[in-house]
Parts: structure tokens; C-alpha cells; sequence
């Protein structure tokens, strides 16, 4: 009786239950797109900004700009054409990698490996091995042991008597400049055996030019001689009448020295080990 | 339930109650039905906008970045041409608050363009609105406002702004105070800027902007070196017609157009016309192999020190060779006895068929509106005239005319109109027409590499870049004559010379000799070194990559070079 005396009042709460519901639902999605819709006033407001922003940067930093920075400040230039590299083979030749002593030596095992399988009990000898390499030839293959020592001979022969291992390691390499900075120093204890870098420096030397000159016919008997040493020392004078230039250049050359003796080793070292290879 | 009933009181006539009572109830009813109806109609429309009402508002927001005229951009899309929210301080003379003669002593302080009695005319006008200051900068938009005049106004105005400030600014060209073009690609493309539907995306040049940098820091540094009263340059694909940098010097500064030289708006590289002198000298051996007239480049011809032709008319060279010369070296020395002789041959018809093919005859095809009218001998076109127009004179066209026939001759003879928008799919390379063979186009290569290798255009070599290229010098017309003391020098160079990609056309208005130059003026002292160096800084940007190990080949010209020749 109760329930249907209230059965309009229900209804109408029911109705309005669900329009009140309905209503909430159509709100949220309103709330969300007033939010969505602010976003993207930010994103438009952001987007303004960075385009003013970009604006301003491109203003400051116009080409001419630039240009005036450039030329009063850094003064940077286009590059040339020496520097492009067409390929990769190019590229690699950029690379100056200075090898380490450890490299170095390394190096060296590596060359004396490939003179033959007889390589590494070489080493030990290295002390002699200008002298010996008379001697290896006939126990070892003839080809191998010739090409590599040919060129160090000269400077092996030089140093063997000094610092056997070292020096050993140091011809193949074919490191030019090393030896010369050791040699200075070297010749105050093997005066004797270096006495053509140093020439000017001691009074001895004008003699042996004098030598150099007369052995020069010589040298490819001697070079097999014990006296290794001279005939190489020799070797560097006469290479094209320096007898007479390190005399004249006595004082001047003092510094280079060590450069002109290393300029004109190899040269004779490769003369004088080939003769003494064979 | 109880009901209670009430008896109505018993007033006059029952039956008229009753009518009067259903009448009451009809009225109240139709009143009721009356507001239900419009709340119904109310909370429809409420139902309606809340369903249906897309509060995103995405036809304002699209809208919010597309500006009021589109902006102009290199190929490589860097802005050259923006609309930017400007500030406007203006004034309301008639509701001015303050004291004009403080205030106009204030604002005199902080925008001296104007000066206190000009600020005080203004303010006492009793106008309703006057501009203070257009394009004011925020601090000086902050200082006014601080002066508290609530009768001056700050606005918000759209405004052009060029970033590159005078970069390629003759071929942006610059917009009036109402917002549209007057000059160069504002101009041409007006429409296209402001239609609503197309405004939004900018629009790309051809222009590089590092090439066009590079090209006017190195002329405008030639141009202060010789003193010159101007200068152009252009930069152009050959293979595209494409114009990649294109310049006129004095520049002018479309941030503030008006406030510049008053020739500055002279556009020298399309409108300017100019006798190019020994320039022509290519098209002439060119024209001369297409008509078989010159087989090989050692085709010999007499090249006395002075040839006196019909009239007395004399033409002389500034290195005369005085014997029998070979076509390689009439180039390699800009002989204009030998190339007169050559343009005989071919011919006053031959000749002007040959020009109109590329173009020279008419205004220079770009799309510019700044561009000159070509002089040519017209109808006076007779063995002279064609003997002269055979090395450049006579005839009077635009540096850009130039480049577009350098560009016809070496990309393998076909001519296609130059262009100042970025090709691509909207805008495709023009078929163009042939003017030249392609074995013409090859061999001349060679020939043009000569002249820079071991000719008058040492100066324009650029190592790696196989530059070949042509000087020119020719004397200006001051009072009716030909004068030796005022000269236009261009040189109109290619690269790579081995497969040209890229013309470089340089020209000095009236450079001036000086010690470095050991007082010559021509081409290969003042505007050679120019392409030099434009070259050396760009070629690399374009894509070509400088090699000493390749090279145009030369064969074809070097047997015919006499090594000691006499001058």
C-alpha cells in the first residue's frame, strides 16, 4: 500500500537518477575536453614561442654575422682540396701512429720471423749479427737472411759491440730518426766506432776521412773485414764528396751532424749490406 | 486516504460557472503547456550544445600558426622572409592626459628619429590616432610605457622581418606598410603569400643560403678593394637552371627599405644591361663549330696587330700576337682580331639565330619583374656589328643573360630558363630547347679550361675544382664614346670543368686599378680572384668534391698552344 502510494515518487527518483547520471557522464567529457582543448593552447603558445624563438636566433646569428665573427675572431678558411680524402685507402694513410719501444721491438721479432724459421734463435745473436751473418748464410736459407739485414748492417756493426739487443731491433724497423738521437750519445763510449757522425767534433776524424776517401775503392773488400766498423763509418763521408763538406762544415753542421750521418747510413748501409750480405 | 470535500460556494449562474471553471482550466493549461513547452525547447538546446558542441575549437587553433603571409625559405628551408608580431606604439592626441611639451621632450629622448618640436606637432594636432614608432623593439616599448601617458597605445602588428637582413636581398625584394610586395619574390609571389589556403607553407627558393653568403662577403670584399661603383654575381645550376645565389651590390636592406643608397634597389644581375666584352667569345668559336666552320681548335687564322676592317673601322687586342694564331690560342688570350674574324664566318644571321635561341634578344627568363631590355645593333646588324658582337660589344645584356648562355653552352647545348624557386615535384626542371650540339658543349670545355690553366683567367683557378671560365673587360660608355678609363670586368666561369655542374658569373661596375694589380683593371686582376675564391668556399656545399687527380681533357687544345707566344 505504502510502496505503491510512493511508487511516483520512486519513479521520478529513478528518472532523475539517471538524467543526474547521464548529466555527470556529458560533464566529465566536458571537463576532459576543456582540458584537452587547454593543452593544446599550450602547445600552440609553445609552438609560437619556439617559431619567435627561432626567429631571434637566426636573426642574431645571420650569415653575416657570421661572416664578421669569422674574420675577426676565428678566422677559419674554407679547406683545401689537399685536404679531402677520396677513399678509405687515403684515410688510412692519415694515420701517424708513432710506434712505441714496445711496438718497436715487437716490430722487430716480427721481421726477423719472416727471414725464416731460424728467426727466433737469431735473437740472441743478435750481438753479432753483421759479423755472423757470414757465418748464418751457409746454415740457414740464403734468400731469407740476405734482403732484411742487408740495410741495418752498417749501424748494426756500429752498435753491436755497444747495446747488441736494441740496435738489433732497431734496423729493420727502418726508424730513421731513432737512430741518429742514440747515436750522439753512443759515440762518447765508442768513439771509435762512430767517429763519422760526429766528425767535426773530435781530431781524430780528419783522419778518417782521409781513409774514407782511399777506402772508398776499398770497401766492398773490406766490408767482410773485422774492421766493420770503419769501413761503414767511411761509407757515410765519401757519399758524394763529404770529405770536404764535413771539414768545411766543422762548426756549422755540429747540430745536424746526427742527421746527415743517418741520411747517408741507410744509403750506404743499403751498398754496404748488400756487398756484405753476399 | 481521506478526501475532504469542499462545497463551492454558490455564486450566480451554475451553468455560466461552469463554463467559466473548464474555461479557467483550458487557460491554464494552454499556460502550463505554454512553459513546459519553452523549458522543453530550453533544455533541448541545452542537451544539443552539450552533445554536440566540439569545444576543441580546432578551426581557431589551426589557425593560430598560420601566419598573415607565408614565409620564404632557402632550399635547405632556412627562413629568409618571416611575419612576425611586431610592436606599434601609437598615440591618441585628442585624449592626451599629460603635458605634451614634457612628453614630446621624452619621447624625443627615446626615439630620436624624430626630434621634441616633431613629437610636440604631433601631440597638439588633436588628431584622434598617430604612429609613434612601427617595429619598436620590447625595451623601447617598456621605456614608453614607464613615461604612464595612458592616451599612447601598444599594438601588436604583423611585420615582415628578412633574418638574413641584406642577404639576397634584391631577390626577396621587400613588402609596403599594408603587408604586400613590392619588389623582387614578394612581389612575384604576392598571391601565392597571402592566400589563406596556401599561406601556411612556406615557400622555398632555389637560393643557398651559404653560397649566396659566401658569394657576396668575397664581391663586396673585391668591391671595396677596386673601388667599385657596384658589382653582381650569380651562381646558377646549369643542369636545373636553378639560381643558387644571385646578388647586386650596393645592397639594400629590406628591413628598412627607402633608408638605403637610392641606386641600391638597382637589381644590376637582371634589370642592369652590360656590354660583357670578351665573355661573348665562347658562344662565337661555338657557334662557329655548330655551323662547321671551325672543325679544330688548331684551325689557324691571321691575327695581324691591328685589323682594319670595312669603314676604317679598326679592332685591336691587348696582347696582339702578330702572326698567324691557332683558335685555342685566339681564347687562351682573348684575342678580338681573331674572334672578329671568326664571327665574319659565321655570320650576321647565323649569329642573331644563335642569340635569340639563347635568349638574348628579349628580357632575361625569371621569374623577377626587374628585368632590363638587351641593346643589341638591331637593325644595324651588319658585318661590323656582327664582328663586335662576336667579343661582346655591341650588344648590351644582363649578367644573369650570361650566365644562362654559359649555362646553355656547357650542360650539353640546351637552354632552359633560370629559375628562383627550388625544383622538385611542384616545381619541375623545364624541358628547355637545344641551341648547341653536345659534342660543341664537350669540346668547349677544354677550350675554357685553357684559359684558366694558362690564360688571361689565371687568377679564377681554384685547386681541385677544375674551373674553366672566360674574363671580360669592356670599356663603358660615358658621353657617347668608348672610354679606356671605365670598364665593366666580369668573368663568367664553370666547375667542375670535367662534368660543369655550376656556372659563376662575377662582374665589377668600374673597377679601379690598384698596386696589387699593378695598374691593370681588366677582369683577370679584379673579378677572376673572386670566382677563385667563391668557388673554393662553395664547391665543396654543392656537392663537388675538389680532386687534383682529375681534369678536363685538354688534349684536344694544348697541341695547338705555341708555347713562347709573343707578348
Amino acid at each position: 500500500m505504502i510502496a505503491r502510494g510512493f511508487k511516483s515518487v520512486i519513479w521520478v527518483a529513478a528518472v532523475g537518477g539517471a538524467a543526474l547520471g547521464c548529466y555527470m557522464v556529458s560533464l566529465r567529457v566536458a571537463t576532459e575536453r576543456a582540458d584537452l582543448a587547454r593543452v593544446e593552447g599550450q602547445i600552440l603558445a609553445a609552438k609560437g614561442e619556439i617559431r619567435s624563438l627561432q626567429t631571434e636566433l637566426g636573426t642574431r646569428g645571420r650569415m653575416t654575422q657570421l661572416e664578421d665573427w669569422n674574420s675577426n675572431v676565428l678566422a677559419l678558411s674554407a679547406p683545401s682540396s689537399a685536404q679531402f680524402v677520396r677513399d678509405p685507402v687515403a684515410l688510412a694513410r692519415l694515420e701517424r701512429h708513432e710506434p712505441t719501444v714496445a711496438e718497436q721491438s715487437a716490430e722487430v721479432r716480427m721481421a726477423s720471423a719472416e727471414t725464416g724459421a731460424a728467426a727466433v734463435p737469431a735473437d740472441p745473436d743478435v750481438a753479432a749479427p753483421a759479423a755472423p751473418a757470414a757465418a748464418k748464410p751457409a746454415p740457414r736459407v740464403v734468400t731469407a737472411v740476405a734482403p732484411a739485414p742487408p740495410p741495418p748492417q752498417p749501424t748494426l756493426v756500429h752498435q753491436a759491440s755497444y747495446t747488441p739487443a736494441t740496435s738489433a731491433k732497431l734496423k729493420p724497423a727502418a726508424t730513421a730518426p731513432v737512430p741518429p738521437e742514440k747515436k750522439p750519445a753512443k759515440p762518447a763510449t765508442i768513439a771509435a766506432a762512430k767517429p763519422v757522425k760526429t766528425a767535426p767534433a773530435t781530431a781524430a776524424k780528419p783522419d778518417r776521412p782521409a781513409p774514407a776517401t782511399a777506402a772508398k775503392p776499398d770497401r766492398p773488400a773490406p766490408v767482410r773485414v773485422a774492421t766493420a766498423a770503419k769501413p761503414d763509418k767511411p761509407a757515410p763521408a765519401p757519399a758524394k764528396a763529404k770529405p770536404g763538406k764535413t771539414a768545411a762544415a766543422a762548426a756549422v753542421p755540429a747540430k745536424t751532424s746526427p742527421r746527415t750521418a743517418s741520411a747517408a747510413a741507410p744509403s750506404h748501409g743499403g751498398k754496404g749490406g748488400g756487398s756484405s750480405g753476399r | 486516504m481521506v478526501a475532504i470535500a469542499v462545497n463551492p460556494p454558490r455564486l450566480g449562474d451554475a451553468g455560466n460557472r461552469q463554463d467559466g471553471l473548464s474555461l479557467t482550466y483550458y487557460r491554464l493549461m494552454l499556460v502550463m503547456l505554454m512553459f513546459a513547452g519553452v523549458t522543453l525547447l530550453i533544455a533541448t538546446r541545452l542537451l544539443y550544445l552539450q552533445v554536440f558542441t566540439d569545444r576543441s575549437a580546432g578551426a581557431v587553433l589551426a589557425n593560430g600558426l598560420v601566419p598573415a603571409r607565408a614565409d620564404i625559405t632557402d632550399r635547405n628551408g632556412l627562413p629568409l622572409a618571416r611575419t612576425i608580431d611586431a610592436w606599434t606604439i601609437a598615440v591618441h592626441p585628442n585624449r592626451l592626459l599629460g603635458n605634451p611639451d614634457e612628453l614630446a621632450a621624452k619621447l624625443a629622448q627615446l626615439m630620436p628619429e624624430r626630434g621634441a618640436d616633431q613629437y610636440r606637432a604631433i601631440l597638439k594636432s588633436g588628431k584622434s590616432f598617430a604612429f609613434l614608432a612601427r617595429r619598436a623593439v620590447p625595451d623601447l616599448v617598456a621605456a614608453v610605457n614607464a613615461l604612464g601617458e595612458p592616451a599612447i597605445e601598444f599594438m601588436r602588428e604583423p611585420e615582415r622581418l628578412y633574418p638574413q637582413t641584406g642577404l639576397a636581398a634584391h631577390v626577396l625584394g621587400f613588402t609596403d606598410s599594408t603587408g604586400h610586395g613590392v619588389a623582387g619574390m614578394e612581389r612575384v609571389l604576392d598571391d601565392r603569400l597571402t592566400n589563406p589556403v596556401t599561406r601556411g607553407t612556406p615557400v622555398a627558393l632555389s637560393i643557398d643560403t651559404r653560397v649566396q653568403a659566401a658569394l657576396e662577403s668575397e664581391l663586396g670584399a673585391a668591391m671595396a678593394k677596386f673601388s667599385a661603383i657596384g658589382a653582381a654575381g650569380i651562381v646558377l645550376d646549369i643542369k636545373t637552371g636553378e639560381v643558387l645565389a644571385m646578388t647586386s651590390l650596393p645592397q639594400v636592406n629590406p628591413n628598412a627599405p627607402g633608408r638605403g643608397l637610392e641606386q641600391a634597389g638597382f637589381n644590376r644581375a637582371t634589370l642592369g644591361v652590360y656590354e660583357l666584352g670578351s665573355t661573348f667569345k665562347p658562344f662565337t668559336v661555338a657557334m662557329a663549330m655548330d655551323s662547321g666552320i671551325i672543325k679544330s681548335f688548331g684551325q689557324m687564322y691571321n691575327c695581324p696587330r691591328a685589323l682594319v676592317v670595312g669603314g676604317g673601322f679598326t679592332i685591336t687586342d691587348t696582347h696582339p700576337f702578330g702572326r698567324a694564331c691557332s683558335v685555342a690560342e685566339i681564347m687562351k688570350e682573348s684575342s678580338n682580331i681573331g674572334t672578329a674574324q671568326i664571327a665574319a664566318q659565321v655570320g650576321s644571321a647565323t649569329q642573331q639565330k644563335f642569340l635569340r635561341a639563347m635568349g638574348f634578344m628579349e628580357p632575361v627568363s625569371i621569374e623577377l619583374a626587374e628585368r632590363g631590355r638587351t641593346l643589341t645593333p638591331g637593325a644595324n646588324w651588319g658585318d661590323i656589328a656582327t664582328m663586335t658582337v662576336g667579343y661582346g660589344h655591341g650588344i648590351a645584356v644582363t649578367p644573369l643573360h650570361l650566365a644562362i648562355g654559359y649555362a646553355t653552352l656547357f650542360n650539353g647545348g640546351i637552354w632552359r630558363p633560370a629559375t628562383l624557386l627550388k625544383t622538385g615535384k611542384d616545381h619541375p626542371v623545364p624541358a628547355g630547347h637545344r641551341v648547341f650540339t653536345e659534342e660543341t658543349s664537350y669540346r668547349m670545355r677544354a677550350l675554357l679550361r685553357l684559359v684558366v690553366l694558362d690564360g688571361t683567367g689565371k687568377k679564377a683557378e681554384a685547386p681541385g675544382y677544375r674551373v674553366g671560365g672566360k674574363t671580360g673587360t669592356a670599356e663603358k660608355i660615358v658621353g657617347g664614346h668608348y672610354t679606356g678609363q671605365a670598364v665593366v670586368t666580369t668573368f663568367a666561369g664553370v666547375f667542375p670543368m670535367d662534368d660543369p655542374r655550376y656556372v659563376v658569373v662575377a662582374m665589377l661596375d668600374d673597377p679601379k686599378a690598384t698596386a696589387d694589380t699593378y695598374g691593370f683593371h681588366t677582369a683577370g686582376w679584379n673579378v677572376a680572384p673572386v670566382v677563385s675564391r667563391v668557388v673554393s668556399r662553395t664547391g665543396a656545399l654543392l656537392g663537388v668534391s675538389p680532386d687534383s687527380s682529375r681534369e678536363a681533357n685538354l688534349a684536344e687544345v694544348m697541341p695547338y698552344v705555341q708555347r713562347e707566344a709573343a707578348h
